[in-house]
Formats: structure tokens, sequence, C-alpha cells
């Protein structure tokens, strides 16, 4: 027997316990999302959100599909349409449903065609959120000194700057920015302000606790322990932010078109811009039917990711889940 | 605590010092040409050469950079492009700013607290989950549209003429007879009430801490309104303030109702949370088992408490506030330091974009720094770091 290593050390048959362990791995985060869930869902609030995120999400998907079939004619093309039947702008009525601006875009048609780039860009920043503020956040705790002083500064820098004033400037200068770039932009300033700070302190807490010093001792590398001991627990708070820099991009996004910057792409902003607009300089009055419904749609949208936010703080924050 | 105070101090300015710079160097690069540029059907090439040579924007960003730092460190905010002095320019709108952030975060603050007191204290129903739906569609709401509702239900009910929405021209909101031949200017009033309000409240607020410490007992907070409401309005009346006091009020109270809105929600959805947290702790138990009054346990034991989460959240939501107000200020055409920020901007006047800037962060950094004051003063971890400190508060 010249085979120094003891059968229970035998590294020859791991595959299959390894494969093993990743399938009850997967099944134990499944289980552990199944359970989140239903936390996050006995909260009236969250399902409210939910429900609203579901139906802005049906607006996106059906937009295409209505473009193709029932909105086919020319005139509800939502950049060049017009309707030659009808004098503009047109209250609400069959032809079409939400009525007409002042040059004669048909408004649901709008509304729709909006809805695909709202959630671009939250997705957008809100992942660029989460990727910073995760790394940032967690670094700064868990080297501490020198780094974490640097990094608080910067963050600290950060939270001084509005980020919608920023993205309003940064909109005048480069007008044919996409919504995917838009909220980049956003997720760095909202990412690298608030929330490194918050995500610092949650992650002090992590790092003070006695199994990160185990890891350390057990020779786990820097990297290592981060990425598996520390990251988990960021994940909730991670998620938080995320739905927070959702309102705050597409809110901001609201304010370039707002000002009358970045006809690159249809949003809600841009409606209600030019429902100001022209109705103040065409004298005929507000023009409830056009201002309302992208007004509502930005504000809904807005809030649907705060209201999901609030069961999120639920679950980052264990002592308010039995409420 | 004076340690503390002076670490924040200094790492509020370092902050302020990072923003600068780098909002210095963005608002530079994000002009695509110069100043000269927008006179272009005016000048010849030769006399815009001159021009930029005269307004020293022909030199290297870089020597433009230190120039404008050096004389900001000697309290010096430089001259606009068109040869006004920006702080001089700043200095009158001010008090704009100031009244609507100042008394709209006050009211704003106390509506949040009450709110979040109360509906955590009633505990989770329908109430509850209606107050807390509303309050974050009003924090959500998109604010151009809130304000332009704000001034359409507000506007006929004061009888106010305003400029229209839309379109980029800020002038005037003080229209009417008082302003004809003013005794004063609508921004030395505006100075005034705020100088009353803000330093009576302050006055207010030590006597009651001071009474707490004598007798253990304070003022209901009735009798605190009540009393800064007499004394303010008893300064007016006695100082021939009080026609135009009111005027400015009144044309102010659309931003200030608007800014209030949008801005009560956050403290009443934190008060809330952390009120409810505060409930289930042991020393809640403790004074009712005591036998003590629910209202004293609500509002002496539990609430104080629950304070501390949202001064700290504040800190971080401060930027977003001020933003909201920003826009605000614009829609409304409420002449404050953001109409001047946007409209500098348009004309690439980049020292008055600066000295806006500087102000929007200093204002940030001060308003911090207090906030981080009245932490430390209601967290006795801080407060009681060391004993001396004890009677400093």
């Amino acid at each position: 027997m010249n085979n120094p290593i003891p059968e229970a050390f035998d590294i020859s048959q791991a595959p299959s316990t390894r494969e093993e362990k990743r399938g009850s791995r997967s099944s134990a985060v499944w289980h552990q999302f199944k359970r989140d869930w239903r936390v996050l869902m006995t909260n009236p609030v969250t399902i409210l959100g939910v429900v609203l995120i579901a139906i802005f999400g049906l607006m996106a998907i059906s937009y295409p599909l209505l473009r193709a079939t029932v909105l086919g004619a020319a005139f509800y093309d939502p950049i060049t349409g017009f309707d030659f039947a009808v004098l503009h702008p047109s209250p609400p009525g069959p032809g079409h449903l939400l009525g007409t601006d002042s040059l004669g875009h048909d408004v649901l048609s709008m509304l729709l065609a909006a809805t695909q780039p709202a959630f671009l860009i939250g997705l957008a920043a809100s992942l660029t959120t989460a990727v910073i503020s995760t790394l940032m956040g967690v670094t700064a705790a868990y080297f501490g000194g020198f780094v974490d002083n640097f990094l608080v500064h910067i963050a600290d820098a950060f939270l001084l700057l509005p980020a919608p004033i920023f993205m309003v400037i940064v909109g005048m200068r480069f007008q044919d920015l996409g919504p995917v770039q838009l909220g980049l932009i956003y997720g760095v300033i909202a990412g690298a302000g608030s929330a490194t700070i918050v995500m610092r302190s949650q992650a002090l807490l992590v790092v003070a606790r006695p199994f990160i010093e185990a890891a350390r001792i057990a020779g786990g590398s820097s990297w290592h322990i981060i990425r598996v001991h520390v990251l988990p627990h960021m994940l909730p708070l991670a998620a938080l932010y995320m739905m927070l820099s959702v309102t705050g991009a597409v809110v901001s996004d609201g304010f370039i078109s707002f000002f009358g910057f970045s006809r690159n792409y249809l949003n809600w902003g841009t409606m209600i811009y030019s429902s100001f607009v022209y109705s103040s300089s065409l004298g005929t009055g507000t023009e409830w039917h056009v201002l309302l419904p992208p007004s509502l749609a930005l504000s809904l949208f807005a809030a649907a990711f705060y209201f999901v936010s609030r069961g999120l703080h639920q679950l980052a924050d264990p002592r308010l889940r039995t409420r | 605590m004076l340690h503390y105070l002076l670490r924040r101090a200094v790492s509020g300015l370092i902050a302020l010092f990072l923003f600068l710079t780098l909002m210095f160097f963005v608002s530079e690069s994000v002009a695509p040409t110069d100043f000269t540029t927008q006179f272009s059907l005016l000048m010849t090439e030769e006399q815009r050469a001159a021009l930029a040579r005269d307004l020293g924007i022909d030199r290297p960003l870089w020597q433009r950079y230190f120039d404008w730092f050096g004389s900001l460190v000697r309290g010096d905010l430089g001259f606009s492009y068109y040869g006004f002095p920006v702080a001089e320019h700043l200095w009158g709108l001010i008090p704009y700013t100031l009244l609507v952030f100042l008394i709209g975060t006050m009211i704003a603050f106390q509506i949040g607290r009450w709110m979040g007191k109360v509906a955590a204290w009633r505990g989770p129903g329908l109430v509850n989950t209606l107050s807390s739906i509303s309050a974050i569609m009003l924090y959500t709401a998109f604010p151009p549209f809130l304000a332009f509702l704000v001034s359409r239900v507000m506007e006929r009910r004061l009888d106010l003429k305003r400029p229209a929405l839309g379109g980029r021209a800020v002038g005037n909101v003080f229209f009417g007879e008082l302003w004809r031949s003013p005794r004063w200017e609508p921004e030395t009033v505006m100075s005034w009430v705020l100088l009353t309000v803000v330093g009576y409240s302050v006055l207010i607020m030590v006597l009651n801490e001071l009474l707490a410490r004598r007798v253990r007992r304070r003022m209901p907070t009735l009798v605190q309104a009540a009393a800064l409401i007499a004394l303010v309005s008893g300064t007016w009346y006695a100082t021939g303030l009080w026609p135009y006091a009111l005027e400015v009020l009144k044309v102010a109270s659309i931003p200030i109702v608007t800014f209030v809105l949008l801005s009560f929600g956050e403290t009443m959805l934190i008060m809330r949370t952390s009120m409810s947290d505060t409930l289930r702790e042991d020393f809640i138990t403790t004074a009712e088992a005591k036998g003590l009054p629910s209202r004293a346990i609500r509002d002496r034991h539990a609430a104080r408490t629950a304070l501390l989460p949202v001064f700290s959240r504040l800190v971080v939501s401060l930027p977003y506030l001020l933003t909201g107000l920003v826009i605000l200020e614009d829609t409304l055409k409420w002449p404050g330091l953001s109409a001047s920020l946007f409209n500098a901007l348009y004309q690439q006047d980049i020292p008055v974009v600066m000295g806006g800037l500087v102000l929007v962060g200093v204002l940030s950094a001060i308003t911090r720094l207090l906030l981080d004051v009245m932490y430390a003063y209601l967290d006795p971890r801080i407060r009681y770091d060391s004993g001396k400190l004890r009677r400093a508060g």
C-alpha cells in the first residue's frame, strides 16, 4: 500500500458529491426565494407594487403587438402620426381612446411607446447602483483604514451631488443619449453616493461578526471571504437600493425631457413637457387628457418600485419581519 | 462631542472640495464651445477672440480652475461674464430659496413626525396601509406635475397672478398694489420673515429644553405653535412688516405647500418604521408596567427615541430634497437659486453656475452638520461620551 491518503480524504470521489451539493445548493436558493417571497406577499403595499409593475410590463409587451394589429394605421405612430380626419387636439373618443395632442399624436400610442424605455433606464440604473454600492461599501468596510477613508470621502462628495440636476446638465450636452446610457450615469451617481454609505454601514456590521474572523483564521483569501461570507448578507439591502434607484432614475429621466432635452426616444417627461408648452403657447388651456396619462404613468411607475422596496426593507431588516 | 463635530466638519469640507472640483470640470466640459459663441451673429471672429481674451476664457482649463479656486478660498466668487459680481447676484436669490426650503422642511418634518408616530401607535391595519400608500405616492409624484396641480388649486383661491408654466423666462413674482412703492423690497421682507420665524423657533426650542431640565416637563406642541405664531406676528405688527410679510407668504405658499407635500412622506415612513421598532423594546414594557399613561409612553418614551433614525436618514436624503426644490423653483418660475443656475448654464456663464453650485454645496453641508449636531444631542451614546459634555448638551 503506497497510497498515503486515507480513504476518507480521497478526492477521487469528489465529483459526484460536488454534483449533489450543487443540486442541493440551488434548491436551497429556491427555498430561500420562496420563503422571502412569502414574507414579501404579506405586505399589502408590496402586493400593490408588484401588481403595478406587472401592469406596466404588460403595457411594454403589448405595444409592439398593438402596433402590429389594432394601432396599425400610420396616424397612430407616436412620433410622425397625424390623423387628418379629426381636429387636434381632440378629446378621448372611439378613434383615439385617449385623444390626441396639439400636434396630432395619438396619446395612447405615445403612452405605451414610452413604457419600454422606462424599464430599460430603470434596469440599467438599478444594476449599476447595486454593483457599485456593493463593491465600494464592502471594500471600505472589509479593508478599513486608508481604503475606508478614501472611499467614504468619495461617497460624501457624491452625496453632495444632486443626481437629477447632474442628469439634466448631462442631458443638455449630450442630447442623443439613450435610456441605457442615462441609466448608467444615474446608477453611478446614486450608487457611489447614498447607497454606498448605507451599504458600508451594513457591511461593517457583517464584518464585525465572529464567522468572518473564523474564515480569516482558516486561511480564506479576502476575495473568498467577501464573496462567500459577506456578499450574501448584503443582497437584500442591495435589492432595496435597486428599487429606490429605479424610482430616482425614471424621475430624473422625466426631468431631462421635461426641460426639453433628450429627444432621442419617447418618454413620459416629453409628453408632459409638450402638453405644458403647446397648451400655453397655443392658448388652448390645459389639455387634461394629454397631461394626466403621462403624469400618472410616471408617478405610478416610480411609486410601484418604491412600494416593492417597502417589502424588501422588511426582508433586509429581520426585526421588521413579524409585522 | 466637540471632537466628533470637528471631525464631521473637516470631512464635510473635504467632500465639498471634491464636489466643487468635479462640478467645475463637468460644467466646463458640458459646454460644447464657450461663452462667446452665442454672439457669433453679432461679432466678427476677431472681436470674439478679443472678448475671450478679456474674460480669460482662452486660457487652458487647469489655469482657470486654479484661478477660480484661489479666489474662492479668499472668499471671492468672481464676476459673471456679463460683468456683474456673482456674490451680489446670488445674495439677492438666497432668500427665495431659503424661505421655501427652511419653512417647508420645518413643516414637513413636523407633519411627518406626527403622522408616523400616530400610524405606528395604531399598529397595522387599513389606516396604516392607506397612509403609507398615499405618503409614497406623494413622495414619488413627478414634481412638475404636483406643482402644476397645487398651483392650479391655490391660485384661484388666493387670487394670485402668476407667470405661465413652461418656457424659460424667470422674473418678478410679486405683482399688485403693495409693491408699486414699497417700504421694503421683497428680498428684505423675506430675510426678515425667515429671521423671525427661525429665530423664534430656536428660542422656543431652547426654552423648552431648559424647562425640561428644571421641572422635567415640556410645553405641549400646541402651546409651542401658539407661542411661535404670537411672537412672530407680534414682531411683524410692531415693525410694520405685517402687510408685506403676509403678501410674501401668500405668494410663497404655492412652492412651500408643494415642497411640503413632496417631502413629508419620507419622514413619515422612517418615523413609522423606527417607532414600531421602539415600541417592542423592553423599556416600553417597563413604562407600561409602571402604569404610565399611554400618551406619556407614546410621546415621551417612544417617539423621542424613534427620532434618531429619522435624522440619520434625512442626512442621506437631503440631496433628493434639494433637487426636488430646484425642479420646483424652475417649474413654478420661483426666482431662486436654481432658476439662475439653469439660466446661467444655458448662457455658459460658468462663474455664475459655479457660484450657484458653491451655494448648493455649502447649504447641504451646513444642513448635514446641523443634523449631526441634533443627532449627537439626541443620542445619549454620543452625548455622554465624556463626562464634561453633560452640561454642554
